[in-house]
């Protein structure tokens, strides 16, 4: 046997850990009490909650844990302790063991061998292991206990629990703050030449203004094998277009580009999701007002000085503005024309200018009958899809003729009309039987030749009868018989008949009603007297040269009278047209008589289908419809969903993406929005809504 | 006497006993779960009352649990929720017999709706309930309209299914969905209306087979211009058709097909027996009113309907005369239009009038055809969700059942037997209670 | 009941009444050939207004370059977007002369640019066939001359269909015969106009 000393020592430690050990359990099983109590409350009464149960279980039992070992020393044994609770339990010893334990007593050998003498520390050390034992294995039962009560309160409710509510389980999504998802940086980087800086935006789901041509970038310092940059174009199917990212080791880079629709982009990390919708706005085209002259022109004078004046005015910035004009001359089928420029004015404009100039009608050599339209005209500095050009209303300036009439009142019809239409087509006749002379037997060119010719006569007559009536003179003057002319008139006709008509005649007779001063505009209900009778004359002349080509089978010679005739014609009747707001004349086709008489047989293909065109209010309506039924389960994914259905009502239905607007507001603020989702319903479904009109018919209209 | 110590043996005792029996309970609890059954309940919506008990949690729950042969009179105060017909489904699935009674009547609304799918979708919503109740409509996106008693409710959409709701009342029933045939015969002279008609029916997804006359031998044709009942579902005569194309139209409509009749084209010989009614002198449209919001067909020359067939149904009114009628004729149904040049809407409408001349057309054509029968969507016998007319419903699918007041059971207010994990608890207590006495006493 | 109407409009800046027989040609020509109810006589509206919206069918000619107001724009633009058919004819027997430089400009900026007509269109297949394309005029036929002759019309289709024919054939003077003259023609190329009044009524 060693000391008994040193024996006592190894038994008081044996018996100290029995103790904490038996403290710990008696602590533990204290703190078991009032959680069975609340067990109990829980199964029967339903309170507290389970949460609530094993928030004081944990503290209780820490406190209790924690409570035995703080005592620190005042659960220390001690030797002596050690001693007397081996004497109480071994007679023989004879309190021997206690005082050879007492550091204090006297000692003598004797004590010492007599306590060797007792087999005292063998039952003793194995009483104390014993000890520890069953303090350790009440306190395992302890813990089970613990263990299993609170374990089946997890699962016995909730089946029932299931089954009467028939919820499922909301997941918990994860947040932006969590500690795994990518930090993203986003920068607004507008096109150059609108002089707009750079701006960083926040991925928090809302909407920002970008013009057309501005650049996204998204960088990102890590992430770059886990992110997903999406965007979608306002219009397109619900899928978005994945953006290629440049990746750097993990750190990555993603631009897009700003076109002229709504984006909505999103980028994923399988953390945390965000999104920003940029609302694209379009480079506006310049508005140019053009102020001065402030009507159209009509005007005489050849050598008039035109002042313009005008305004140019763009949303970002304009690059260059100038008046531009167009000279037209000519008349009948000819004109020619001229361009030019003046009032330049080019470089950084700025939003605001104004264009300025003197047109001189000197200058450009106007005559009388010319026409001038004058714009002013201005372009943008847009560098993505290239200048805009804005034009300004055009002016007309009107160089009036002498025999111009500028009277606005509606003037019955003029048959010249028709004469400038037949002398046309007897033209092109004689055209084509002279480009078919050749070709054609003499007596097929003879008689071809004579019928044009009495149809040149026919209208020769025609106008000769308006030329003598505008004259006053007798209107079938032009076929009166004279002594000579080759017909046998007898005496009495030669008297009836008025004096022999020639065409210097005529000429005269309209010269002399030259003299008649009538000012142009002093005419009532008349037409112009001397402009209308001078080219109908010449005209007249030139039929009857015609004719006497034809009837002597010479047609080619008739080409060239025959335009005179022509030209003459349109003088004419250029001299009627009216040039503010006049009517031409109107010709009556006699459609019952003509009906289906052309011989012409038709020949036609079947009609081909048209293809439906897309409903987009339909699909916005639908899509709408599926976000609200996923509001109710998912919130976070139905907003999304609203603002993409509102994304592309921005294109198709301005009123309904104001709708949207109010009712994702409403529920950022978490208001009720039933009211504006309503309302977007309503103005999504367009007025395809109504209660029945006729419980006899079940088919509505709309 | 006994002292301290030798009390807290006896209480100490007495509680390990209380706690192994209760255990002991417990395990035997765990192998054989019993119910126990109220004989009669009283449903007020949502909640279950067993007899004028509370009902506990404990008891909702241990109801869904199996146990034939018990008997229970259910007391309807109020159309019970679909949680509460769940359950009640569910007990008479265990084998319950289960009695519907209602002590007081109380109104209950019933709802059906069905979705025509095609170029011209149109939902359906028929509402029936109490006539002084207002309803409010709604389906799973939310709510669309209020309504009074019994009414039909057109839509342009439904999603999901169609609720409809008063205070304590509900009812839900699914869409039945019918898709209709696209392909319509389109006869007439050339001109704008024609034009017009078949440009907007095309517009909204309508396959046109047309025949246009534009001389008397010269017909503009597309497609199949041969009116057939197995390939269209309507025709539609404008004024001018060719009589050859139309000469089978009343077969046609006879046999299941549709027309629509505009303006002059009744008189024809063909058209004429379909007609809803003889037309009247025209009437001139009032100026301008075709560009109107509100009424743009005002704008428009109408020809009257002068005098309605027998059995025709005036659809839509203008000046104290019938602009648009329509009748049923054999399995067919036929609309007769007094507009002859509503393209003049399209044109000179306000803006969305395209859109909306588009439509009404659409509608027009699709209000003749028939739809085939809805196919009733296959629901899960444990949806009770949807229940279009609850009470009814629950009453069907109960199995008849007859309970003789001698034959019920007693009324038990309580459960008779606690359930394991009340036993296992109370059994942890009375240990803890025991060791607790015997360390106040002094044992240890 | 709305029979077709022929309807020449009217704008401010040029000479738009250059070929007032045009519209009595074409009458004439579609109640020779076909059955359509037109009315005897052409109408002409100003192009800024709203009675453009009563003729789905309209013709613009003229020598003089062509600018339209604002209102003009905004009128054509929205009869083109509802189904109108806006027929052009370049009254001048040129190449890119101002009428055409200033005509196609305003129309590109209301109908998009625009763009040959194939000669297999359904235009020229409405009523007659015309197999080559448009049918020349006899400017073209015969020549002042000139070797000026324009193969192909221009357009702009609308949702499948042409929203504007545009023309440089000179058409405007063809047609401008008085209708009793032209029975002296031996080949009528007004019978294009039939299939531009069909097209438009069937297309």
């Amino acid at each position: 046997m060693t000391d008994p000393r040193a024996r006592l020592e190894r038994l008081a430690s044996t018996l100290g850990r029995a103790r904490v050990v038996r403290a710990v359990g008696v602590a533990l099983g204290w703190a078991l009490l009032p959680l069975a109590v609340l067990a109990l409350s829980h199964v029967t009464l339903g309170f507290p909650t389970y949460r609530g149960i094993v928030a004081v279980a944990v503290v209780t039992a820490l406190v209790a844990i924690a409570a035995p070992l703080l005592q620190g020393n005042a659960a220390r044994v001690t030797a002596i302790d050690a001693a007397l609770w081996v004497e109480r339990r071994e007679p023989r010893l004879q309190w021997t063991l206690v005082t050879l334990a007492d550091a204090d007593a006297v000692h003598d050998a004797s004590l010492t061998a007599y306590v060797r003498t007792v087999a005292w520390d063998g039952p003793a050390f194995a009483e104390a292991r014993r000890r520890v034992l069953r303090a350790a294995a009440r306190l395992v039962l302890v813990v089970a206990a613990f263990a299993v009560a609170l374990v089946p309160w997890r699962t016995r409710p909730d089946a029932g629990a299931a089954i009467l509510r028939g919820t499922p389980s909301r997941a918990t999504p994860a947040g932006a703050d969590s500690p795994d998802a990518v930090s993203v940086t986003a920068r607004l980087m507008p096109p150059a030449y609108t002089g707009v800086a750079a701006r960083d935006v926040v991925l928090d789901g809302g909407v920002v203004d970008a013009i057309e041509g501005t650049r996204l970038a998204l960088t990102g310092a890590s992430g770059a094998s886990r992110v997903r940059v999406t965007v979608r174009e306002a219009g397109d199917s619900a899928v978005g277009g994945l953006v290629a990212l440049d990746r750097d080791g993990d750190s990555w880079r993603a631009t897009v580009r700003v076109g002229t629709r709504p984006l909505a982009i999103r980028v994923a990390d399988g953390v945390a999701d965000r999104s920003l919708t940029i609302a694209a706005r379009p480079d506006s085209v310049p508005e140019v007002t053009l102020e001065a002259p402030a009507a159209d022109v009509v005007t005489r004078d050849t050598t008039a000085l035109i002042a313009i004046r005008g305004r140019a005015h763009d949303d970002i910035g304009l690059r260059d503005a100038r008046i531009e004009w167009i000279l037209t001359t000519g008349g009948g089928e000819q004109f020619a024309s001229k361009v030019g420029v003046l009032g330049v004015r080019s470089g950084a404009l700025g939003r605001e200018t104004s264009v300025a100039g003197t047109l001189s009608l000197a200058t450009l050599g106007t005559r009388p009958g010319d026409v001038i339209h004058l714009r002013i005209v201005a372009h943008d500095g847009n560098t993505v899809r290239g200048a805009q050009l804005g034009t300004s209303d055009t002016r007309t300036i009107r160089i009036l003729r002498d025999e111009d009439s500028v009277a606005v009142e509606q003037l019955p019809p003029s048959p010249v009309d028709t004469s400038v239409i037949s002398q046309r087509m007897l033209l092109v006749l004689t055209e084509r039987l002279v480009g078919a002379e050749r070709r054609l037997a003499r007596q097929a060119v003879v008689d071809e030749s004579r019928r044009i010719g009495q149809l040149q006569g026919r209208l020769r007559r025609q106008v000769g009868a308006i030329v003598f009536m505008r004259t006053g003179d007798n209107p079938s003057g032009e076929h009166a018989h004279f002594a000579g002319d080759g017909h046998d008139h007898t005496a009495a006709e030669l008297a009836r008949t008025p004096a022999p008509r020639t065409p210097a005649s005529v000429l005269a007779a309209a010269d002399r009603a030259t003299a008649v001063n009538l000012a142009l505009e002093d005419h009532g209900d008349e037409t112009p007297i001397v402009a209308v009778n001078r080219p109908l004359l010449e005209a007249y002349n030139a039929m009857w040269d015609a004719t006497r080509a034809l009837e002597t089978i010479e047609p080619a010679a008739a080409i060239a009278p025959m335009r005179s005739a022509l030209a003459a014609i349109q003088r004419a009747r250029a001299a009627e047209r009216l040039y503010l707001r006049g009517a031409p004349p109107a010709v009556v086709v006699d459609v019952a008589r003509l009906r289906l008489t052309g011989t012409d047989s038709a020949r036609f293909e079947a009609r081909t289908p048209l293809s439906a065109l897309p409903d987009a209010g339909a699909t916005l309506a639908a899509r709408l419809d599926r976000a609200l039924v996923l509001l109710a389960r998912d919130a976070d994914a139905a907003r999304d969903s609203l603002r993409l259905v509102r994304l592309d009502a921005l294109v198709a239905r301005p009123a309904l993406a104001r709708a949207l607007d109010d009712a994702l507001a409403a529920i950022a603020r978490g208001t009720d929005a039933t009211g504006a989702l309503r309302n977007a319903r309503r103005l999504a479904a367009d007025g395809a809504s109504g209660v029945g009109a006729s419980p006899l018919w079940s088919g509505a209209l709309p | 006497m006994r002292s301290r110590a030798d009390r807290g043996r006896v209480v100490a005792t007495l509680l390990q006993g209380v706690a192994i029996a209760c255990a002991a309970a417990a395990a035997w609890r765990l192998a054989h779960p019993t119910v126990a059954w109220p004989s009669a309940v009283t449903v007020d919506g949502d909640t279950i009352r067993a007899a004028e008990g509370v009902a506990s949690r404990a008891t909702l729950a241990s109801l869904v649990a199996t146990a034939p042969g018990e008997s229970i009179r259910v007391r309807l105060r109020s159309v019970p929720s679909a949680r509460v017909r769940g359950q009640l489904r569910a007990l008479a699935d265990a084998g319950a017999a289960i009695a519907l009674t209602t002590p007081t009547p109380f109104a209950t609304p019933a709802v059906a709706a069905r979705v025509v799918d095609g170029p011209a979708p149109m939902a359906t919503v028929l509402v029936a309930g109490d006539s002084s109740a207002t309803y409010r409509i709604g389906d799973d996106a939310g709510a669309l309209d209020s309504v009074r008693g019994a009414t039909a409710l057109h839509l342009a959409s439904i999603a999901g299914s169609a609720h409809v709701r008063a205070p304590g009342v509900h009812a839900a029933a699914p869409v039945r969905t019918t898709t209709i045939g696209t392909r319509v015969f389109v006869a007439g002279a050339a001109g704008w209306e024609s034009r017009f008609v078949v440009a907007a029916l095309e517009e909204a997804g309508w396959r046109v087979d047309a025949a246009l006359a534009v001389a008397p031998t010269v017909v503009v044709r597309q497609g199949e211009p041969v009116l057939a009942r197995e390939r269209h579902v309507a025709a539609i005569v404008l004024p001018g058709a060719p009589a050859s194309t139309v000469r089978g139209l009343p077969a046609f409509v006879r046999g299941g097909g549709g027309a629509v009749l505009v303006g002059e084209a009744v008189q024809a010989g063909a058209t004429s027996t379909l007609r809803a009614g003889a037309p009247g002198a025209v009437l001139a449209g009032e100026a301008g009113m075709e560009a109107s919001d509100d009424a743009p067909r005002h704008g428009l020359d109408l020809v009257p309907i002068a005098s309605l067939a027998r059995g025709a149904v005036a659809l839509e009114a203008r000046d104290g005369t019938t602009a648009i009628a329509a009748r049923r004729i054999g399995a067919g149904r036929v609309v007769q239009v007094g507009y002859a040049d509503s393209w003049r809407w399209r044109m000179a409408g306000a803006e969305g009038a395209p859109d909306a001349h588009r439509r009404w057309w659409s509608a027009l054509v699709a209000s003749v055809v028939s739809p085939p029968m809805p196919v009733r969507p296959r629901l899960s016998p444990f949806d009770d969700t949807l229940d279009a007319a609850p009470v009814a419903a629950l009453a069907a699918t109960l199995p008849p059942v007859r309970i003789a007041p001698a034959s019920m059971t007693p009324v038990r207010d309580a459960v008779s037997f606690p359930d394991a994990s009340t036993l296992a608890v109370t059994a942890l207590v009375a240990f803890m209670l025991a060791w607790v006495s015997r360390r106040l006493s002094g044992l240890a | 009941m709305s029979r077709f109407t022929f309807c020449t409009v009217q704008y401010e800046s040029g000479d738009w009444d250059s070929a007032p027989l045009v519209a009595a040609n074409v009458i004439d020509a579609v109640a020779r050939f076909t059955s359509i109810d037109v009315a005897p006589s052409g109408v002409v509206v100003p192009l800024a207004s709203d009675d453009v919206l009563r003729y789905p069918l309209i013709f613009l000619t003229g020598h003089l370059p062509v600018r339209f107001s604002a209102a003009e724009r905004a009128m054509l633009t929205k009869y083109l977007a509802r189904g109108g058919l806006l027929f052009v004819d370049d009254h001048n027997h040129d190449i890119d002369g101002p009428f055409h430089r200033t005509c196609t400009e305003e129309l590109a900026r209301v109908a998009g640019p625009l763009a040959r007509i194939p000669t297999r269109h359904a235009l020229y297949r409405s009523f007659f066939t015309f197999e080559n394309g448009p049918p020349n005029t006899s400017h073209e036929l015969n020549g002042w001359g000139d070797n000026l002759v324009h193969e192909h019309l221009l357009g702009a289709e609308r949702k499948g269909r042409l929203a504007v024919v545009y023309s440089n054939k000179d058409y405007s003077s063809e047609w401008s015969f008085h209708p009793e003259n032209r029975k002296f023609i031996s080949v009528d190329n007004v019978r294009f106009g039939v299939n531009l009044v069909v097209y438009a009524l069937t297309r």
